[in-house]
């Protein structure tokens, strides 16, 4: 759509895009860079949203390790199974 | 939560697969493999020991009317009758006229998985078919049965090869633990990816670099069951196998750099066929995933679409961020800590990535699908897996941090993960003269943010402190190809949802106005060399905890480079 002279309007907005453009500048490769916001519909630029605590029906590792591998098994009484860092296998039911 | 297995080894992270028989198994390459049935509070070791030869033997006793030479294996079995095989070499006894066999020193187990020990007899003159003669529990090492040829011939029979010549009282074999990757296709379990190749060259041998190109698979609805025979070999093309992705009626075999297609009308032995598809290939187990009928992989080349029998690069606009030497990702220090995971309601893949100094993946190359178009995720925390889940309807990706599990993109209400911060570059600009009819000036359109207060404990105190938090955002202005933003020359205060502060940089937004537009000039009157500058490049940041949504942004006095 042509636009106003002198007028840039920008209601679709592009995803990133670090390949270096034909206008060269001192930082080539961020021609476009985008952080953190998502164009996830049209006309619509948005920060993503963060992270929530799984809860599950009682604590494992006490937050003191990392988890390494976590697999669901999807059914009426979804059940996850975990490995973290120091090789220990778990599982609980209910994660919410 | 409770605990199911501790394994010994860290190296490699579990690969777990659900069996068409429901079970749950699970390998890292290093320990011995686990089964678990969802229900029991551990998990056991995976297939059945062989026993040990030992002192195992056979004697007549007794007068009667067996007479024959005869043959002995012993085997052991669980409590849900999943056997294992035979001794290595059946013990042999030559009975006339004695009324018992007396079996003694009967192997014992040393996993506390058996229960049971089979003892197996064939009748005299053939070796084709075994029967059952007795069977003791754990613990009991000798058996007398006094079955006769007849009666033996009545109890549970079990020929020693199938009619075709395959193993089958030994097909029991313990599946291949060394392999570090296991999938269900077509009522088998399939292994891959050995992690022998991985020794020290001053360790290894020829066979077990050999082991690169294996699969091997169990027999049909015997999970546990991998005879030794159920061995696919790949042709050597200087690549290893790193994943299995099976998908309907095909078992994809991913290595490094090629993909290769398995296909089987059932009976892997006999009918497998293994064809090159692609010349892409896959970093590990975890970095391909499957959403909206579409397989989406990473390898050290990068992100790609693939659909069975080609591949489309999708990574096309976000290559120089990719290889960039210092800031780009990390493919050959950590990318066995990559992953993918697909979230089909939001259609996004994110590639989870370590760059730049990241010691783990921090970063997640996030690709909308149906948009195509990519964005970057900065999670400021390690992620050293993810996963899938559908709960409560919704499809989710489920990221593995720092001491927990996280739910990904989703509203963080306890703020414990602290705020968001974010970039956007809308790229750079001509400026055009500045005369009477021509101004520079940067609008906004954007949806309110609520302010709102938040409770924090600083860790210098033990009290905790208040305060409402509002949400801004800075426009900064690069002139010129300047890495430093521009400042401001004057202070103003809240015009049109926009503070400046003289000699500070940027545009401060309010994004919790009540009107959500926002607009400032950026020519004479706010900046002394506006007649002199020839570019401009603008950039959004900002941080924030709740949504920020962005509608319009419209620049006055700038053409597109």
């Amino acid at each position: 759509m042509d636009q106003p002279k002198g007028k840039i309007v920008i209601t679709d907005f592009a995803g990133l895009v670090s390949n270096r453009g034909r206008f060269p500048t001192s930082h080539p490769a961020e021609a476009l860079v985008q952080t953190n916001l998502r164009c996830i519909r049209p006309g619509q630029l948005e920060s993503r949203l963060g992270f929530r605590t799984i809860t599950t029906d009682a604590a494992f590792g006490n937050g003191s390790t990392d988890i390494i591998a976590v697999y669901f098994l999807d059914g009426a009484t979804p059940k996850l199974v975990i490995e973290d860092s120091d090789g220990k296998m778990w599982y609980g039911d209910n994660p919410t | 939560m409770s605990t199911l297995h501790d394994f010994a080894h860290t190296t490699y992270p579990v690969t777990i697969a659900r069996a068409q028989t429901g079970e749950i198994y699970m390998h890292n390459g290093l320990d011995p493999a686990q089964r678990w049935d969802g229900i029991t509070a551990a998990t056991e070791t995976s297939g059945i020991e062989v026993p040990a030869q030992g002192t195992f033997a056979a004697a007549g006793g007794g007068s009667g009317s067996l007479s024959g030479t005869y043959k002995v294996y012993c085997r052991f079995i669980d409590n849900a009758g999943i056997p294992g095989n035979f001794n290595p070499t059946a013990i042999s006894v030559t009975l006339l006229n004695h009324a018992n066999i007396t079996y003694s020193n009967i192997p014992q187990p040393v996993d506390a998985r058996v229960t049971q020990i089979q003892l197996w007899r064939n009748t005299d003159g053939q070796e084709i078919t075994w029967y059952l003669d007795g069977t003791v529990n754990v613990g009991t090492a000798t058996l007398s049965p006094t079955n006769t040829d007849a009666q033996l011939q009545a109890s549970t029979a079990l020929r020693f090869y199938t009619a075709d010549g395959y193993p089958n009282a030994n097909r029991f074999g313990v599946p291949p633990y060394k392999m570090k990757v296991v999938v269900s296709f077509m009522d088998r379990m399939w292994f891959a990816a050995t992690t022998s190749t991985d020794a020290p060259s001053s360790s290894s041998s020829s066979s077990l670099q050999s082991d690169r190109n294996t699969i091997m698979f169990s027999e049909a609805e015997e999970p546990e069951s991998v005879p030794s025979d159920n061995e696919l070999e790949l042709q050597e093309d200087g690549d290893q196998i790193t994943g299995l992705m099976p998908i309907g009626p095909y078992l994809y075999v991913l290595k490094r750099h090629h993909i290769y297609r398995l296909s089987t009308a059932g009976n892997p032995r006999a009918d497998a066929s293994i064809t090159l598809v692609a010349e892409r290939g896959c970093l590990n187990q975890r970095c391909w995933c499957r959403a909206d009928g579409m397989s989406f992989l990473m390898d050290e080349n990068g992100m790609y679409l693939f659909d069975g029998t080609s591949v489309q690069p999708i990574d096309g606009p976000i290559r120089d961020q990719l290889t960039d030497n210092h800031s780009g990702v990390q493919w050959a220090d950590h990318g066995s800590l990559f992953s993918v995971a697909a979230s089909p309601d939001n259609e996004t893949v994110k590639f989870i990535v370590a760059m730049g100094t990241d010691a783990a993946p921090q970063n997640a190359f996030s690709y909308h699908y149906r948009m195509k178009q990519w964005c970057l995720d900065d999670y400021a925390k390690d992620i050293k897996c993810s996963g899938q889940a559908t709960i409560d309807g919704m499809n989710r990706i489920v990221l593995g941090v720092d001491g927990g599990l996280k739910w990904i993109d989703e509203d963080d209400s306890t703020l414990t993960t602290g705020l968001l911060s974010y970039t956007y570059s809308l790229g750079e600009f001509f400026l055009l003269e500045l005369d009477q009819s021509n101004i520079r000036r940067f609008s906004i359109w954007f949806d309110p943010i609520t302010a709102y207060t938040i409770t924090t404990v600083p860790a210098s105190s033990s009290s905790s402190s208040s305060y409402t938090y509002t949400h801004t955002m800075t426009v900064n202005l690069y002139y010129d190809g300047s890495a430093t933003p521009e400042t401001a020359v004057i202070t103003v205060n809240n015009e049109n949802n926009v503070t400046t502060v003289a000699g500070a940089a940027g545009w401060v937004i309010d994004l919790s106005a009540t009107r959500g537009y926002a607009s400032f000039r950026f020519d004479e009157g706010m900046d002394t060399d506006a007649q002199t500058r020839r570019t401009v490049k603008i950039v959004l940041t900002g941080s924030a905890s709740r949504k920020l949504c962005i509608h319009r942004i419209e620049i006055d006095g700038v053409q597109r480079v």
